[in-house]
Formats: C-alpha cells, structure tokens, sequence
C-alpha cells in the first residue's frame, strides 16, 4: 500500500466526542462497510485510500487526474486521550469535525473542538468539514440542520449531514475536504512569487529563510 | 499543562493500549518512508531540471539570452518574457502555460509543482506557525541545528516511546536519568534519548506553546527526515495482524506520467556551481539543501565561455588537417604551452657554472625544474636531423644576434602522418623565462625547413660569458600540443660572436635523466576541483520536440575549478595571473579545449568555474582522461606553464593526436575520477597536488 506511485500524500484528521461515529465514518470511506459494533478506538489509529483527484478548471474542464495517497487519522474523543491526539492534529492538513445528531451534547462541544484546532493544526483557519454523523437516525434526532448549519456558517466551513451506517454523504465530505486541500495548496504555491516581488524561487536563497518572512500567516 | 520532553511517556496506557498504538506507529513509520523515499526523489528530478538551465543572478545579461536554455534572445519581444517567478527572461520553449493561461519558466514550475508534491507548502506553514514562538528562534540559533520541519508527531512519538513500551518491569521512571538500566537490545537507543535529554534542557520550553507534551521532542531531530538511525529490528513483528485488517486498498488509477519535465534539456550548456561535500553519502536532501545556500557568483561568465568554446570548436578541426592554413600560428601562438623548463632542468646540471647566475635571473624557482610540452613525448621521437644557424654580437646594437638559417632531415613530430610542422625556440640560458624565449615562425609540412629569421638578446657583452644558447626544435602539433625535436647547446664563453659563420650541428635528444624522475618532485601548488558526471536525461519522448540528437546521446562531465593554492609567482611583484586550461582526451570534436578566465595577481586563485563536456557516456569516462593546466597568461609572450593535474583510471593508455599515450595519474587523481564515475549526480571533490610537469612518464 504505501509504495511511493502516487503524487499526493494528503493526510486528515477526524475529530469529535467518543460514539460520535469518527471511525466509523472513516471505515465507511475506505471501506464501504459500517460495523454496528462499538470499539473504542485506542488513542490514534489511520486508514489509508488512493484516489484520483481531478481539478475543474474555472471554465469546469477537469484536469489531469493525479494520484492522491490518502492517510486518515482516527482519534480517540475520551479525554484521557486528549493529550495524545492533540498531538496529531499538527500533521494533518484536512479535518473532519464530526458530531452525533442525536446527541446535543456532541453538538455542544464542537466549539471546543474547534478551539483545540486553533491551537494546535498547523495554521490558526485549517480546512475543516462539519459533519452532522448518524442522519440515518431521524427518529432520535436531537440537533436540526438549521442549528447544524448555522454554526458551520458561523465559522465558514461546509457541513455535511452524513451517515457513516449508509454511507449518505460520508464521499462527498470527504471529497470537499480534498478540494479545500488541493486549492489551498495552488494557493500556497502561487502566493510564493506574489508577495513582495523578491527573487526567490531558484535564486540562490535559503528557501527556510525566505519562506518564514514571506508568509507567517498562513491566510493564502 | 504541558509536559517535559522527557516525561513523555505513554504510562496512562495499559499495557495494549500501548502495544496497540505503537503498532499504529510502526504502520505510520512505512507509509512515511515511503514517501521520504518519493520526496527525496522528487527533489533530485528538481535538481536535474535546474541543472539544466540555470542562470542566475545578474539579470542585465539574462535579457540577452534565455535563462534557461541560454540561447539568444531576439530583440523584438512580441510577448512578456520575464518569469514572474525568477524574473529571468525566457524564450518561448521554456515557458510552460499554466491551466489560467499565465506561465512559468521551466525551472520555477518545475520547482513549484515540488512544492505541492513534496507537501512542502503544507510544512513551509506549519513551520512558520511554531516557530512564531519567539524563545524558538532562538534556542534554535543558539543550537545550531535546522528544525526538521517535516517530522511528525507519530515519528517522534515513535522515538520517545520505544523504550518505554517495552520495559522489563512497569518501572515507574518518569525521566529517563538511567539510561544504563535499560534493557540491552535498547542500549542504542537509550544512548540517543539520553543525549536528547541533555541538549534539549533548553529548548524545552519553546516547544510548550505548540502542543501538548508527546510531541514535546519533536522539533529536535537530529537527522533529518530519513531518520535512518532508528533501529529498525525493534519493530514487533506482530504487526502483520493489526495491519491487515485495518489498512484498506482501494482502486488504483493506471499509471500516468503527470511528471513531465521540461525539455529545455537540449541546449543547456551550464549548471549551477554547487558545493557539495564529495563524501559517497547519497543524501540527496542534503545535496539540495546546500546547493541552494551557495550564491555562486561566477555564473555569467561560465555561460559566456561556454559559448566562446563552442565557437572554438567550429576552428579546432581546421587547424589539424590543414598545412597551408594562414595565421594559425598567430592565433594559436599566445596561448602555446611551454616546454622551456624540460629543457633547463637538464641545463642547470650541465652548465654548472650558470647556476650561480641563477639567482640575478628573473626567473622564479619555481619555473625552472618544470616541463609542460603538451604532448609532452619527446621520448616517442627518435631525434634526428640538424640546425644550420650563426651567432653575432652586435656592439652597435649591444644585442646577441641569433641567425637561424634552417633545419634538415628532422623527425616527423606526428609520426603516423608523416609530418612536421616545425619552429625553433631559443633560450639564453640560464635565464628560462619567457624573457629569454624567442621563436621563428613555424613552416608547415615540412622536415626541411628553411627560416633565416633573426632572434635577437639585448645583452652586454659581457654578461654573455655565462651564458649558453639553447637551440630547439619543435614540432607544433594539434591543439599546441608540440613534440620535441631535438635540440643543441651552444657555450658562449669561448665562442668567437665577431663573426659570423655558420655553424651546422646534429641535433640531440634529451637525456633521459633530465626529467625530473617523479611529476610531483617538487612542490607547485595545488588544485582544488569539483567533477561531476551526470546521467542522460531519460525522457526519450522529449526528442520529439525536434532538438539536435546530439545532446541526448551522451551524459555530461562537468569540471568546476575553484581555486588553486600556493602558485608560483611569475610576475614581479611576487603574483601570477593565472588561468586553467582543460583538455578531455581523446579528443572528440565535442570535447575542446576550455579555459577559465585569468584571475589576476593572485597566487591563491579562485577560479569558480564550470567546464562542461557533452555527449559522454559513464563507461566512456574510464578510458578518458582529463588534463587540467595552470597557467600564467603574460600578454605579450608565451603563456607560464604553472602546473597540471591529469585526471584518469590511472589505468591504460589514451590517443592523443595518433598516440597512444600512458595515462599516469596517480593518487587523488585516480581517486577523484573513479569517485565521479561511481556517483553520478554527485560532486566529487579533491584538493590535487599540481604537477610540475605534464610530460608522459615511461
Ligand atoms: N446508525 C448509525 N450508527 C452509527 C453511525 N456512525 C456510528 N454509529 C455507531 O455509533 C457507535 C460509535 O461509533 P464509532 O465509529 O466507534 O464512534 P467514534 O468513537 O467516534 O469512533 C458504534 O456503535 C457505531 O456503530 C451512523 O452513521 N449511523
Ligand atoms: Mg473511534
Ligand atoms: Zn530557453
Ligand atoms: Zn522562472
């Protein structure tokens, strides 16, 4: 699997309270399976999956197709390992905030969550995809789409309601996030010959040097 | 919150807990792998688009020609041919249109599509984020040591964890202090985490703002993204079950080429002067690191030579078959190499009594005991033939007059083709500078030439009375390489100069022992080079775009001369101005002579030049050889042959000219050209002894 033949590595994170459905949720991206059973993922676990990402140019013709090598981080919600998945989040560049519709409380927490992204992704506004997890539970459900949608559009991030049992929507989320990524990426890469129109590129600058000056925010 | 470095421990852990995530780990360790492996690669096609076109710098003259592909520019520009990225003006070739119909020069797209490939976008901000933290900055400086931006928090995780996940009891240890009691499969590592702790006492606190305490020793690595040290064999090796029912494949797409690298591969004539450490390590990051730091100044002018050579190249082949071509003495005749101090080594022993005199000459020491006749082959010659001459003192003048009249039945100085194309030379010993030198013009194709030419000394009589006149005979091969004739000596003290008669000697060959028995004999100075070969670029597809062929059939030798050191001062005022010549033997018609500007009144010369060889292929290179030659350009005169080195497998022979001729490198010589064969892409570097003498040993 982890042979080099891909163009990408993308890595995301899932993060969210305990029972929220994260690993399930990934499980079903990658495998297309969901197992009504409940393990408790232990600390960190990743999945992997290769697709192939084909940009659509601003006139909608789609591009070469490029090779994604996708590793997606599980966390664990509990507290106790809270310290130990934290941690993670620095190396993912993608993130996927799931909370449980039929639980208010995992709804409530996703401010917290958040919050802990602010501090420790790999820039202060990393893309992020809201998803409102086990929609195929109408019956119990406890937190509206409205409400749902209205805090993701409070923070600017897409919401997806999804179904890690049926698979409702659990692609196209992850798919956003894909694009998110890869845009930011041209972004990133295009930035570096904008700012201050200094020579950089292949002169013979220290490109750790000219980098840290030329972008310490990370706004691109 | 935050947690010391060396508190990280996984003890809230049960025991599977951690057997569980370490297993997570080690899966995250080979996918990681593998791609350091794709980026390290990826970094080295960069390497190979760069090296292709890479001008730099000054940018007045880049308007005149391409900065990628070095050709001219026309002057009517119809479109905007700056790079918006390395401002360098591009011919159209090198430009690669972007998807939003701007575009990029071949490098820079090539170097921003490695950006987004290698993730470096992605790391370029984190890095930028963490080190905001102003305590970071600074415990870096004071550490000397570069963040390894690109370690993760698993990597170091990994680190910190594998010898604690394994303790022989539950050992309540919350700091490593005892590394010793560890179990012996670890003692490696304990080793490690121990000298982790201690240099990272500082550092500590920096690293608090950024995340919670596991990754704590994370901006620490030492040893770069490879992380090779990390002992491998204490991997579990349980991890087959736990991986196989996690990991998940799903469709692969067929393989496309999304790589294409620009095909401005074909007129590329330099590249960029990098100084790398020659050491075998394939580290290819750090290759890149480094070559990137350099800020090589001298690259215009590389580029300007090369196209000066390849001109050169067009004239070289003229001269050879030529006897009737005009002017090819003139042209050639500044840059003819020196053969003079073949000559005096064996006069200073002869005429014991000249040596006295030698220090009232203007020669420098160092001049006298060398020989550089390119051929260098005077062994190979059987001597034969004499010189019809006469000898005046003109008092009116004051000046010794030398009337050389004509030379019969020489030796042919290309044997195989029955030719000669001779001169004679004349040194007043035991002065052998250039001051002393005087030259007939050279007849061409002929062993019966006839000069009367006059060579004229301004000398009192007097001084002539220690003196000798040393008569020469040359034959001006290719390239300057010129064989030995034979010569006479004339003793001055008891010659009647009042009239003139004329006298008709049998030349002589050189005694044998007149040549210093070892090149190296005497010290000149040394030479400090760079070789390089590089590989062939693959891309056959890229022929299609319809370059000359030429260029793809063969990988490229490039020569960077740095400097020399400790040269022997020629000119008054105790300097030299000092110029390298290269010749790549055999000689292919792509293969011509290359010269180094002159860098003047410098004894420790810094040349930072590149001399690129094309269409060469790696076996080729074993039966090459390579003569590097320092010399002192004087303007007016003959060049001062200052010392050489001869790059070969130190094995065999090469044809020079027709002659096979013994390839007698020795020593670092040897070493530096088999290191280059053995690492393509990689500098090699040496610091060469200068020979002071070229001439072939037998
Ligand atoms: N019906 C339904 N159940 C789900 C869904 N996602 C997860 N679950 C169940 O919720 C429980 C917790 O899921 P899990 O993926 O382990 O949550 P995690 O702690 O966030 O990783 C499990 O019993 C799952 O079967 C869903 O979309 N629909
Ligand atoms: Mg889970
Ligand atoms: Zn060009
Ligand atoms: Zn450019």
């Amino acid at each position: 699997m982890s042979d080099g033949d891909y163009d990408y590595l993308i890595k995301f994170l899932a993060l969210g309270d305990s029972g929220v459905g994260k690993t399930s949720f990934l499980y079903q991206y990658t495998d297309g399976k969901f197992n009504s059973k409940f393990i408790t993922t232990v600390g960190i676990d990743f999945r992997e999956k290769r697709v192939v990402y084909k940009s659509t140019g601003p006139d909608g013709s789609s591009g070469k197709g490029q090779k994604i090598h996708m590793q997606l981080w599980d966390t664990a919600g509990q507290e106790r390992f809270r310290s130990l998945t934290t941690a993670f989040f620095r190396d993912a560049m993608g993130f996927l905030l799931l909370f449980d519709l039929t639980n208010e409380q995992s709804f409530l927490n996703v401010r917290n969550w958040m919050s802990q992204l602010q501090i420790h992704a790999y820039c202060e506004n990393p893309d992020i995809i809201l998803c409102g997890n086990k929609c195929d539970l109408s019956d119990q459900r406890m937190v509206s789409e409205t409400e749902a949608r209205e805090l993701a559009e409070k923070y600017g991030i897409p919401y997806f309601e999804t179904s890690a049992a049926n698979g409702q929507n659990v692609n196209q989320a992850v798919e956003v996030l894909l694009d998110l990524i890869m845009k930011r990426m041209e972004r990133c890469v295009d930035k570096s010959w904008i700012p201050d129109g200094t020579v950089r590129a292949n002169g013979p600058s220290n490109p750790d040097i000219s980098e840290s000056s030329e972008r310490s925010k990370c706004a691109c | 919150m935050p947690q010391a470095a060396d508190t990280i421990n996984l003890g809230f852990l049960s025991e599977s807990e951690r057997e569980n995530i370490l297993k997570v780990l080690q899966r995250d360790e080979e996918l990681r792998q593998a791609e350091d492996q794709r980026v390290r690669k990826l970094r080295t096609e960069l390497q190979d688009v760069k090296r292709k076109g890479a001008k730099r710098g000054d940018e007045s003259y880049s308007q005149r020609s391409c900065g990628r592909c070095l050709e001219p520019l026309s002057r009517l520009a119809l479109f905007p041919r700056q790079c918006k990225m390395c401002h360098h003006h591009i011919c159209q070739k090198c430009q690669t249109v972007l998807p939003d119909g701007s575009w990029l020069c071949s490098v820079c797209i090539k170097e921003s599509d490695l950006k987004k490939r290698t993730g470096d976008w992605f790391y370029d901000q984190r890095v930028n984020r963490f080190i905001t933290t102003p305590a970071h900055d600074l415990v870096r400086i004071s550490l000397r040591k570069p963040p390894n931006k690109r370690e993760t928090t698993g990597e170091a995780l990994m680190k910190s964890t594998e010898i604690k996940l394994d303790p022989p009891t539950p050992v309540p240890r919350a700091r490593q202090k005892n590394p010793t009691t560890d179990k012996s499969q670890s003692s490696e590592n304990s080793g490690s985490v121990a000298s982790r702790e201690s240099f990272e006492s500082k550092p500590r606190s920096d690293i608090e703002s950024e995340n919670a305490s596991i990754s704590t020793s994370t901006t620490e690595n030492k040893c770069g993204h490879v992380t090779p040290d990390r002992p491998r064999k204490e991997k579990t090796p349980s991890r087959s079950s736990l991986a196989g029912s996690s990991v998940s494949s799903l469709t692969i797409p067929a393989k496309t080429d999304v790589v294409s690298v620009d095909g401005s591969s074909e007129t590329n004539a330099v590249s960029e002067v990098k100084q790398v450490s020659p050491s075998p390590e394939l580290d290819v990051d750090r290759l890149f690191k480094k070559s990137i730091k350099r800020a090589p100044k001298p690259q215009e002018h590389v580029s300007t030579l090369d196209l000066r050579d390849r001109r050169e190249t067009l004239e070289a082949p003229m001269g050879n078959r030529s006897q009737s071509v005009p002017g090819l003495d003139i042209k050639e005749d500044e840059e003819e190499d020196e053969d003079i101090d073949s000559l005096v080594s064996f006069h200073k022993r002869s005429l014991a009594s000249s040596s006295s005199s030698l220090h009232s000459s203007k020669t420098t020491l160092g001049s006298m005991m060398s020989i550089y006749s390119e051929a260098g082959d005077f062994d190979s010659v059987e001597v034969s033939g004499e010189v019809v001459f006469s000898i005046i003192y003109d008092e009116h003048t004051q000046s010794l007059q030398v009337f050389i009249k004509e030379c019969n039945e020489l030796a042919y100085g290309d044997a195989s083709r029955q030719l000669s194309n001779p001169y004679v030379k004349c040194y007043l010993l035991p002065d052998k500078s250039r001051q002393s030198k005087r030259k007939t013009s050279t007849k061409r194709n002929t062993i019966n030439p006839v000069y009367n030419e006059t060579l004229k000394y301004s000398i009192s009589r007097t001084q002539l009375f220690t003196r000798s006149l040393l008569i020469s005979v040359w034959h001006h091969g290719r390239l300057s390489r010129n064989t030995f004739l034979g010569e006479v000596e004339i003793a001055l003290d008891c010659r009647d100069l009042d009239s003139p008669y004329e006298d008709r000697v049998v030349l002589m060959a050189k005694s044998a022992s007149a040549v210093p028995a070892s090149p190296f004999a005497q010290y000149k100075g040394e030479l400090v080079i760079s070789l390089k070969y590089i590989t062939p670029t693959k891309t056959a597809t890229e022929k299609s775009k319809g370059k000359k062929a030429a260029t793809e059939e063969g990988g490229e030798l490039h020569v960077l001369i740095k400097e020399a050191k400790n040269l022997i001062a020629m000119k008054t005022g105790g300097t030299s101005d000092s110029f390298v010549k290269g010749y790549l033997f055999p000689v292919t018609a792509k293969t011509t002579k290359k010269k180094t500007p002159v860098v003047k009144k410098n004894l420790n010369p810094h040349y930072d030049h590149i001399f690129v060889y094309k269409g060469l292929a790696l076996d080729q290179m074993k039966e090459m050889c390579l003569e590097l030659t320092v010399w002192d350009r004087e303007a007016m005169l003959s060049n001062e042959f200052l010392g050489g080195v001869r790059l070969s497998s130190g094995k065999g022979t090469v044809k020079i000219g027709k002659e096979e001729v013994v390839m007698d490198s020795l020593g670092e010589e040897v070493s530096l050209w088999e290191k280059m064969m053995q690492y393509p892409g990689s500098w090699a570097e040496g610091t060469l002894p200068l020979r002071s003498t070229m001439g072939k040993g037998k």
